[in-house]
């Protein structure tokens, strides 16, 4: 585990480290950008992920206070020059002002150590009116990874990256089903899985077999209320989890990329390559962008009414643009359903809110029924 | 609160001696009736009618006889009627909380809310079809509890952003818009055509469509010559505050010959008030912008500041939009060129370089002096920087353009008095000098 725990904490600083030799490094923004096509083209797929809770004096000086925090953070890391040593960041629809901003400062000349940037724009409703635009955009990323790295991007590559990514997906799998069986804590299991988005998988499967081979049933856990958590915002830390099994309860899912939701299901071999990680990516991936409902909340629905959840914690900071909207709807099927919920609406990050929600999330649990009594 | 009747009177009274164009009391008649037709139609003979976002194509819907609400101008009704803070809280109070978007949502708040009859023009019928952005969950809500056929639209991200988009707009659309992401869109007006025959009962006629868009054209030109003739009078011919709901007023019935016949009386009468020379405020020393949205719950905040300061408001995004923004020409594929239109509609106002390239050259062209710049949407940092990089002083003014809970009258005067006597006049002795 300290190999994981240290390459999710460490981030960047893993890769960034001075005199660094191997393949080049090309910066991703969430979850939407098929990594598949950048390790196809001999390169390493790395996350840029926000820092949580740092002053951001670039970001507000462009930015207004509607553009998301994650955003801002993301911003005033390039402004500073962290992200120069990449080849490339692909920025995906979903960080479209990111993009925008980047662009603009850029042409103003106030950017001088940016990045390049390609924008991936995979449009996430589930309609066959985007597919060919869907289509099209994966053709032009291939298109630049291939004059990136001057190499053919051929049907060979693609299937050795499309193995050694599900071969990483089935590893997570066994990790989620460990979970379920109370044998680990919501903070550890964060970080185990976060840390494939900062490591190659030659280095990130082996130590997290290693990790689960080594994993022995934390007894303390076994007993405590099991909770699921449905986030606004990408949980790109474990606030919110340390919060809640500070307060005596166990996250044993969460709505989310960064947790339960990283793996899905593979993408079939059996296939076109280009084709089926198209369909990976815009049929089968966690993001708020999804639509219709049924297809974002399907994942909810099969798992927040199983026996073996106790309740459903809804995290909703005050930066939540859209999940508000879904709230009432939601809670209502739970309540119809006879599974508690709460809703926090403080942010985590933040000592103040990480207290209330802890408060909160005390007061809650004492009123589910014990779980050894069940 | 909601006003009492008795304030409401006074208020209109107030408002109907303020008013000085004839066109404005035209529009209020015909918003009623056409509104009151609307609502026997539906409640007595079952018409489906569609709601949606100001980004949509409603010229398929008037090519279609579907009627058309646009729930942003109807949530600046609820506004104007200073109800929106009563609908503000009725949505937290339904578990919505305050920080999502209200400006459209007050329309959704107004269909929930039916033990309330007290509501602009009575209040709306339930929708057959509901349509806006795919990001706007409050819509998805609004159709959850209309039981109406829900249709959602995404722009593709535009790339690379051209700054001086408004120069290619009109003619070159297909380069400027970029020849695939029109695909996109046109792909899902394709669906919306197929929803809305659906509930209309009847296919759509191509060359029906193309009259009307060629007629909105039309309206957008007498648009146009609005702002040219604002924008060059010696003075400011006609308050914004009317402008803006003549504007927006036509927009919503764009494409039938009423609207046409509208926008050439609106220019008629601003044109003839010009050469006039009956000025709003013949005392003119400051020309202000709105920067982005306008202040739709409190349009005649900034009369008292002709009086005070001779400061007129001159330019809004929604005059100019409506030439810069919809006009297209070469009309030979209408669903075409209104998916050229769409693919970036509001966005280039707000898409850093694009929305402050247009703010500063339409600033220059009005020859203002400062911007307002109502909180509340993204890119507005970037549009303010490039104006005051212009050496145009802008005011970020905090307060939500429909949401009444965010007002504070006495704070916001002090505000708008001390911005025009420690900014604007100090800019303007400057550039004078220059």
């Amino acid at each position: 585990m300290a190999a994981l725990r240290h390459a999710y904490t460490a981030r960047l600083d893993l890769v960034r480290a001075p005199r660094r030799t191997g393949p080049g490094l090309i910066g991703v923004v969430d979850n939407t950008i098929p990594v598949e096509l950048i390790l196809a083209c001999g390169r390493v797929p790395i996350l840029i992920a926000a820092d949580a809770g740092r002053p951001t004096p670039n970001a507000d000086r462009y930015m207004e206070e509607v553009i998301s925090p994650e955003t801002k953070s993301l911003f005033e890391h390039a402004c500073l020059g962290d992200y120069e040593f990449l080849d490339l960041l692909i920025v995906s629809r979903a960080h479209a002002h990111l993009y925008y901003y980047l662009k603009e400062v850029y042409r103003l000349g106030r950017g001088p150590r940016f990045p390049a940037l390609h924008m991936y724009d995979l449009m996430q409703s589930q309609r066959e009116a985007v597919r060919a635009y869907n289509w099209g955009r994966t053709e032009a990323l291939i298109d630049r990874l291939e004059r990136l790295s001057a190499e053919e991007i051929t049907e060979g590559r693609l299937r050795w990256a499309i193995a050694r990514t599900n071969q990483q997906r089935a590893v997570q799998r066994r990790l989620l089903d460990l979970r379920w069986a109370g044998h680990l804590s919501g903070v550890n299991a964060l970080q185990a899985i976060g840390a494939a988005y900062f490591m190659s998988p030659d280095a990130y499967i082996p130590a997290l077999e290693t990790y689960l081979a080594e994993m022995r049933p934390d007894e303390a856990l076994r007993d405590r209320p099991r909770l699921l958590v449905v986030t606004s915002v990408p949980l790109g830390g474990t606030h919110v989890h340390a919060a809640l099994e500070a307060a005596g309860a166990l996250v044993v899912a969460e709505d989310d990329w960064w947790g339960s939701r990283a793996p899905g299901a593979d993408v079939p071999l059996a296939e076109s390559p280009k084709e089926a990680i198209l369909r990976k990516y815009w049929l089968d991936t966690a993001s708020a962008g999804v639509y219709p409902a049924e297809a974002r909340e399907a994942w909810l629905r099969q798992h927040a009414l199983r026996p073996d959840v106790d309740g459903v914690v809804f995290y909703v900071p005050p930066s939540d643009r859209q999940l508000g909207w879904d709230y009432p709807r939601l809670k209502k099927w739970l309540d119809d359903s006879e599974k508690p919920s709460l809703l926090v609406r403080e942010d985590a990050t933040d000592p103040a809110g990480e207290s209330a929600i802890r408060g909160a999330t005390e007061r809650f649990i004492a009123t589910l029924p014990r779980r050894n009594s069940r | 609160m909601t006003l009492t009747e008795a304030e409401r009177q006074a208020s209109r009274q107030r408002h109907d001696e303020q008013t000085q164009l004839d066109v404005s009391r035209t529009l209020r008649a015909y918003q009623r009736d056409w509104f009151a037709h609307l609502r026997q139609e539906v409640f007595e003979t079952g018409r489906p009618y569609v709601i949606g976002g100001a980004l949509v194509p409603h010229e398929i819907f008037e090519a279609l006889d579907l009627p058309f609400i646009t729930d942003v101008w109807y949530s600046g009704l609820v506004a104007a009627r200073r109800q929106s803070a009563y609908y503000s809280d009725f949505l937290t109070a339904q578990g919505f909380h305050a920080g999502l978007s209200r400006y459209g949502a007050l329309t959704l708040a107004v269909l929930l809310d039916e033990a309330n009859p007290d509501k602009p023009w009575g209040g709306l019928p339930k929708p057959a079809l509901v349509v806006t952005g795919l990001g706007d969950r409050g819509a998805d809500v609004l159709a959850d509890f209309s039981g109406a056929l829900r249709i959602p639209l995404e722009m593709p991200v535009v790339d690379p952003p051209y700054p001086a988009w408004w120069e290619m707009s009109r003619w070159q659309w297909e380069d400027l818009d970029q020849t695939y992401r029109i695909d996109v869109m046109l792909e899902q007006f394709r669906e919306l055509v197929a929803a809305a025959e659906q509930i209309a009962g009847q296919k759509l006629d191509v060359d029906r469509l193309r009259e009307i868009v060629d007629r909105v054209n039309q309206q957008e030109e007498y648009f146009d010559e609005v702002r040219a003739i604002i924008a060059t009078s010696e003075k400011l011919p006609a308050r914004l505050g009317e402008v803006m709901s003549q504007t927006m007023g036509i927009q919503w019935h764009r494409g039938t010959e009423w609207a046409l016949n509208q926008a050439r009386a609106f220019r008629d009468e601003v044109k003839d008030r010009a050469e006039q020379r009956l000025w709003v405020c013949p005392n003119e020393q400051y020309r202000l912008m709105y920067v982005g949205a306008g202040l739709w719950q409190n349009l005649d905040f900034f009369t008292e500041f002709e009086e005070r300061y001779g400061a007129v408001f001159v330019r809004s995004n929604y005059l100019s939009i409506a030439s810069d923004g919809y006009l297209r020409y070469g009309t030979r594929d209408p669903l075409r060129c209104l998916a050229s239109r769409y693919c970036a509609m509001s966005e280039q106002m707000h898409i850093p370089g694009l929305g402050g390239a247009w703010a500063v050259w339409e600033a220059r062209r009005h020859r203002v002096d400062g911007g307002l710049s109502l909180g509340g949407w993204w890119g507005q940092r970037m549009v303010n920087i490039a104006l005051e990089e212009a050496d145009i002083p802008v005011l970020e003014f905090p307060v939500d353009p429909v949401d009444a809970n965010t007002w504070d009258d006495a704070k916001f005067r002090k505000l708008v008095g001390d911005f025009i006597e420690q900014r604007l006049a100090p800019a303007r002795a400057r550039r004078e000098r220059a």
